[in-house]
C-alpha cells in the first residue's frame, strides 16, 4: 500500500495520479512537498475525545476563582459523532450486516455502491456550527433598544404580579445596564450588574429603580419589580404633555422642559424619551444642560414632573386668570383657570408677569440671533439661488398633478 | 429640465379648455334680483339671529400649519377686552357671502378699425396692472385679429385677474369637484356641505351663474338630507335660510328648528318668508315682542363668556339660587314667555295656506309643547321650593 | 441671467434720456418680454429703473397673446418725457393707450395682401 502511494507521489503527473480510484479507500493526506513529514498517527488518534476536549475547554484553578470560563466566552465541547451514522461515510455503500439485513426475502444482498451524497460534509459542518453554546436570537428592529443588541431602551415586560394585583398595561424599559465591580477582601474584584429601569402604564403612573445582582436576568427582574413598588402619579395635560414649562436639576444635571402642542413629538435625550413613552407624554421638548449622568437625568426629570402645578394653583397663587391662546382655534382666549379671590384682581400687577417666566422659576429662554451662513452674500450662492428659483414651486406642482391627474 | 417641461405641459392641460363644460344647471334659480331684499337691514338681522353665534363651533380646532399655544396671565379687564375682540372676530368670520343676481355679459365695444384686419394671427389681451385697484375695477381689453377693440368678457377678466393677482385658494383651473358629477355627488352624500360651499365661495364670484348653480344644488341636497345643523353657526346658514324662504321650502328647516327648541328662529324664518313674498300678515309686532324678551346672539355669547370666568361659589353669591335654576333647566322666564309668543305665531303659519308639511310640523309642535310644559312645571316647582318669586 | 425686481434697481440720472422698451427674458426658442423703463443708452439686460408690464409673444391655450400694462406708471413716465421703442409703441397702439402705429397698419396691409395672393394662387391651381 505504501509503495503504491509512493509511486503515486514520485510520478511526475502526481496530481492526476491521485485521482485514480484506488481499490481500498484511505483518506488522502494533503499533498506535501516534503515527503517525509506525513504521519498517520498522532495524539489526535491515540487519545480519547474527552481528553482532547478538556485540553481546549479547561480553565485553570486561578481562573476558576476569578470566574473565568463561566460567561459568554466559555468554550463548549461538541459531540462530533452527531450527524454521522455507522456504515455511511464519504462513500455511500450498502454493507449487508451493517446498514442493511443480509437476507431480504429469498435474496442475498451484495455489497453495492449507493448514490453519492455530496452534501454530507456540508451538513455535518452546519450541524457542528449550530451546536454552539448560548447564541443571541435575531432581534426584531421593533424590539431594539437605543443601539444594537444592547439592553438600554429595550422593554422587559410588566413587573411581576404582587399577590392579587396584576400590573396590567405596564411596560418597563431598561435605561442603564452596566457592570460594576466591588473589591472584596477574599476574592478581590467582585462583578455585579447594575440595572436602572423605569416602568409606567402610559397614563400618568410611573416609577424607576436601580438594582444590582450577579446575573443580568436577576438584576433586570429585581429592578423591574422594585420600580413597580415605587410608583408615582403624574398629572398630564390632555393626557399627552406636561402642564407648563419647567426647570429642574439634580446634581450637575439641569433640564429645561417645554410644553409643546399636539403632534410635536418627543424632542429630547433618549433617556427622557423612554421615560416619556412609559409615562404617556407624547409631545415635549427637553434640553439638558450640564452633566448627562443618566441617573441624575432620571431623578431630575421625575422631580420636575412631580413639582408641576395645576392651573388652578397657579391662578390662586398669582390672583390672575390663566388664559390659553391656541393658533389652531384662530387665536381665541380659552380660560384655563380662574382664581378663587376676585376682589383684588382688577389692580394691575406691580410688574409684568410672563407665564413662561413664572413657571420656569424666573429664568428666561435665551433667544439667539440667527446669523446667516458665511456664504450667503457670495456670487456663487446668488447664482445658485437664481437657478433654484425655477423649482421653488415644484413640490406644489407635483401635488397638484397627483390630485388632478 | 425635462421634468420642468413635463410639469408645464401638465399645468397647461389643467387650465379650463374652452371645450370643458361646467355641471348642468340646477332647477332652482332666483328669478328676480334678490340683492335688495338680502341686503335689507331687517333681513340681515333676522338671518344673523338664525345663524346663532356658537363660539365653540366658530372657533373649533382646525388643522393649521402652526398649532403652537401661548399661555398668559390676565386681569378681568384684559379678559373683558379679549372677549369683545373674540365676538368681533366671530362676527367677522360669520359674514355671509352675498346673494346677488347673475351678471350678464354685455358687449362693450371701444373701437372698430377695418384697416387693422389681420395685423396679427391671434388676439391680444391687455390687462391693466395698476397697483391698488380692486379686482372689479381692473380693465381688461381685447384686440381681435380683425381689429376690433372691446372690453373683455367676464370669463377672460376673471382669468386675467387670477393670473396677475391670484387670490389665495382660488385655482386657475376649475377644481374637479365642480366639473366631475361623481365627485360632487360623493361629497354631498357624505354631507360635506360646508367644505363645498367654502370652496365655491373662494372659486367663484357671487354674481357668477356657476356659483348660483352650486348653491342651489347644495341646498336642495341639504333639504333632502335635513342635516341643517352642520351649517348652523357658519357663514352659509344665512344664504341657506334666504334660499329656502325665497323658494318656499322652509318647512324642513322649520321642523329642524322646532325639534331643537329654537322657536324664536322658527318664528324669524316664517317672518322672513312673509317679508320676501310680501304676504300681508303682520310679523313685525311678533318680532318686536320676541326681541324685547331675548338678546341678540352676540350679546348672548358675550354673557356666556363673562359667566364662564365666574367661579361657581361666586355665581351662587351673586345670582343666587335663581341662576342655578336657570342653568339647570336651561331657560329663563323670558325664554318661556317668548316661546309662548313664538308658538302662537308658528301655529298661525301652520294653519295658513303657506305651510306644506302641516302634519309633520303639527306633531313637532305638540311634542315640544309637552316638553316645554314639563319644563315650565319643574321650573315653577323649583322656584317655589327655594322661595324665589314666581311671576 | 439675472432676475430684475419690478421696482427696478437701476441707477439713473435725473435728466438722462429714458425709454420704455422690451427686455427679452425667457430662454432659447421661448421669448418673453418685460416692458420696462430704463436709461436709453444702457444694454437691455442692465438693471432697469422700473418694470411696467410684460408681453408674452407666444399664444396660449385660448389663442391669445397676454400683455400686462401698468397704465398709471406708463403715463407717468411718458409725461416725464420717456421715449418709446417701436415695438413698445406698436403694442401700446394696439392696446388703445396711444394712436395705432403706422407700422401696425403696414403689417396688417401686407398680411392681407399675402392672404389674398395665396387665396388667388389656390383658386387658380385647383
Amino acid at each position: 500500500m505504501n509503495s503504491a502511494l509512493l509511486r503515486g507521489f514520485l510520478n511526475k503527473t502526481w496530481r492526476t495520479s491521485i485521482l485514480v480510484p484506488l481499490k481500498t479507500y484511505v483518506p488522502q493526506p494533503p499533498v506535501l512537498l516534503n515527503l517525509n513529514c506525513s504521519r498517520n498517527t498522532s495524539f489526535f488518534n491515540k487519545l480519547p475525545a474527552e481528553d482532547i476536549w478538556r485540553g481546549v475547554t479547561a480553565v485553570s484553578n486561578a481562573g476558576k476563582k476569578r470566574g473565568r470560563g463561566k460567561g459568554t466566552g466559555k468554550k463548549t465541547a461538541k459531540d462530533l459523532n452527531r450527524g454521522q451514522t455507522i456504515g455511511l461515510g464519504k462513500k455511500n455503500f450498502v454493507w449487508p450486516g451493517l446498514n442493511s439485513p443480509i437476507i431480504r426475502g429469498n435474496d442475498l444482498i451484495q455489497q453495492q455502491p449507493l448514490a453519492e451524497n455530496l452534501e454530507r460534509e456540508k451538513n455535518i459542518i452546519k450541524l457542528r456550527d449550530s451546536m454552539g453554546g448560548f447564541r443571541m436570537m435575531k432581534l426584531n428592529p421593533i424590539d431594539r433598544g437605543w443601539s444594537g443588541s444592547k439592553m438600554p431602551g429595550r422593554s422587559i415586560g410588566p413587573p411581576d404580579a404582587v399577590g392579587d394585583e396584576e400590573f396590567e398595561s405596564f411596560d418597563t424599559r431598561v435605561l442603564e445596564n452596566k457592570i460594576v465591580f466591588i473589591m472584596k477582601g477574599n476574592m478581590g474584584r467582585k462583578r455585579r450588574y447594575s440595572v436602572l429601569s423605569v416602568t409606567g402604564n402610559g397614563n400618568g403612573l410611573a416609577g424607576f429603580s436601580v438594582a444590582k445582582a450577579p446575573e443580568v436576568r436577576t438584576a433586570l427582574r429585581k429592578s423591574k419589580n422594585r420600580a413597580g413598588q415605587k410608583l408615582i402619579n403624574i398629572d398630564l395635560c390632555e393626557n399627552r404633555t406636561i402642564y407648563h414649562d419647567f426647570y429642574t436639576g439634580f446634581g450637575k444635571t439641569k433640564i429645561f422642559c417645554f410644553k409643546k402642542p399636539e403632534g410635536y413629538g418627543l424632542v429630547c435625550h433618549r433617556a427622557i424619551q423612554t421615560i416619556c413613552k412609559v409615562v404617556g407624554i407624547k409631545d415635549l421638548y427637553a434640553k439638558i444642560e450640564g452633566s448627562t449622568n443618566l441617573q441624575h437625568i432620571v431623578k431630575a426629570f421625575f422631580i420636575g414632573l412631580m413639582r408641576q402645578k395645576s392651573y388652578q394653583t397657579i391662578a390662586n397663587a398669582t390672583n390672575l386668570h390663566v388664559v390659553e391662546f391656541q393658533k389652531a382655534t384662530n387665536g381665541v382666549a380659552q380660560i384655563q383657570a380662574v382664581p378663587l379671590t376676585t376682589e383684588a384682581t382688577n389692580k394691575p400687577p406691580n410688574r409684568i408677569i410672563d407665564f413662561m417666566q413664572y413657571t420656569l422659576g424666573n429664568k428666561i429662554v435665551l433667544k439667539k440671533k440667527k446669523i446667516a451662513p458665511f456664504y450667503v452674500n457670495t456670487k456663487g450662492h446668488t447664482l445658485y439661488q437664481i437657478k433654484q428659483e425655477r423649482f421653488r414651486n415644484q413640490a406644489n406642482v407635483r401635488l397638484h398633478k397627483l390630485v388632478n391627474q | 429640465m425635462s421634468l420642468f417641461r413635463h410639469i408645464r405641459s401638465l399645468n397647461a392641460l389643467q387650465i379650463l379648455r374652452p371645450g370643458r363644460r361646467h355641471l348642468s344647471t340646477a332647477s332652482l334659480q332666483y328669478d328676480q334680483d334678490p340683492q335688495p331684499l338680502f341686503t335689507d337691514a331687517e333681513t340681515q338681522s333676522l338671518l344673523q339671529s338664525m345663524t346663532q353665534l356658537q363660539l365653540d363651533k366658530v372657533f373649533r380646532k382646525r388643522t393649521v400649519p402652526d398649532n403652537s399655544t401661548e399661555m398668559k396671565f390676565m386681569t378681568p379687564d384684559q379678559l373683558e377686552k379679549e372677549f369683545v375682540q373674540a365676538i368681533e372676530k366671530a362676527r367677522h368670520l360669520l359674514q355671509m357671502p352675498p346673494i346677488v343676481k347673475v351678471k350678464v355679459d354685455t358687449e362693450r365695444l371701444i373701437s372698430k378699425d377695418a384697416a387693422l384686419k389681420d395685423f396679427a394671427s391671434t388676439k391680444y389681451v391687455f390687462t391693466d396692472i395698476t397697483y391698488g385697484l380692486p379686482q372689479s375695477e381692473r380693465k381688461v381689453v381685447v384686440r381681435e385679429s380683425d381689429g376690433t377693440l372691446a372690453y373683455a368678457n367676464l370669463e377672460t377678466v376673471k382669468r386675467m385677474n387670477q393670473l396677475y393677482f391670484p387670490l389665495e385658494g382660488r385655482k386657475s383651473y376649475i377644481p374637479r369637484m365642480f366639473t366631475d358629477e361623481e365627485l360632487l355627488k360623493s361629497a354631498l352624500d357624505t354631507h360635506k356641505y360646508e367644505f363645498i360651499l367654502d370652496r365655491a365661495t373662494v372659486q367663484y364670484e357671487p354674481y357668477e351663474p356657476e356659483f348660483h348653480n352650486i348653491l342651489s344644488r347644495v341646498f336642495e341636497h341639504l333639504n333632502e338630507s335635513k342635516q341643517f345643523d352642520l351649517l348652523r353657526s357658519t357663514r352659509h346658514f344665512g344664504p341657506m335660510a334666504f334660499f329656502y324662504a325665497w323658494h318656499r321650502c322652509i318647512d324642513d328647516l322649520l321642523y329642524d328648528m322646532i325639534r331643537r327648541d329654537y322657536l324664536h328662529n322658527a318664528a324669524e324664518l316664517i317672518a322672513l318668508s312673509y317679508k320676501i313674498h310680501k304676504i300681508p300678515l303682520d310679523y313685525r309686532s311678533t318680532l318686536e315682542q320676541i326681541s324685547a324678551l331675548r338678546s341678540t346672539p352676540a350679546e348672548k355669547a358675550l354673557e356666556d363668556l363673562r359667566n364662564s370666568i365666574q367661579a361657581p361659589e361666586e355665581r351662587q353669591r351673586v345670582g343666587g339660587i335663581e341662576q342655578e335654576i336657570h342653568l339647570a333647566i336651561g331657560k329663563t322666564e323670558n325664554d318661556f314667555a317668548s316661546d309662548e309668543i313664538c308658538l302662537k305665531f308658528i301655529e298661525q303659519y301652520i294653519a295658513s295656506e303657506h305651510a306644506l308639511k302641516k302634519v309633520q310640523l303639527e306633531l313637532a309642535i305638540q311634542t315640544l309643547k309637552e316638553v316645554n310644559l314639563e319644563k315650565l312645571q319643574l321650573f315653577k316647582g323649583l322656584k317655589k321650593a327655594h322661595g324665589v318669586n314666581v311671576n | 441671467m439675472s432676475l430684475t425686481p419690478a421696482s427696478g434697481i437701476g441707477r439713473f440720472y435725473k435728466q438722462s434720456a429714458k425709454i420704455i422698451r422690451f427686455v427679452r427674458q425667457g430662454c432659447t426658442n421661448r421669448p418673453f418680454y418685460h416692458i420696462v423703463v430704463m436709461e436709453r443708452r444702457k444694454n437691455q439686460h442692465q438693471p432697469v429703473i422700473e418694470q411696467v408690464g410684460s408681453y408674452d409673444p407666444l399664444p396660449n391655450d385660448f389663442n391669445e397673446r397676454l400683455v400686462a400694462l401698468n397704465t398709471e406708471r406708463i403715463r407717468f413716465w411718458l409725461g416725464k418725457g420717456a421715449h418709446l421703442s417701436v415695438p413698445a409703441a406698436e403694442l401700446l397702439g394696439i392696446a388703445g393707450l396711444l394712436p395705432i402705429h403706422p407700422r401696425t397698419y403696414m403689417t396688417a396691409w401686407r398680411n392681407r395682401r399675402k392672404a389674398a395672393d395665396e387665396a388667388q394662387a389656390e383658386a387658380t391651381s385647383s
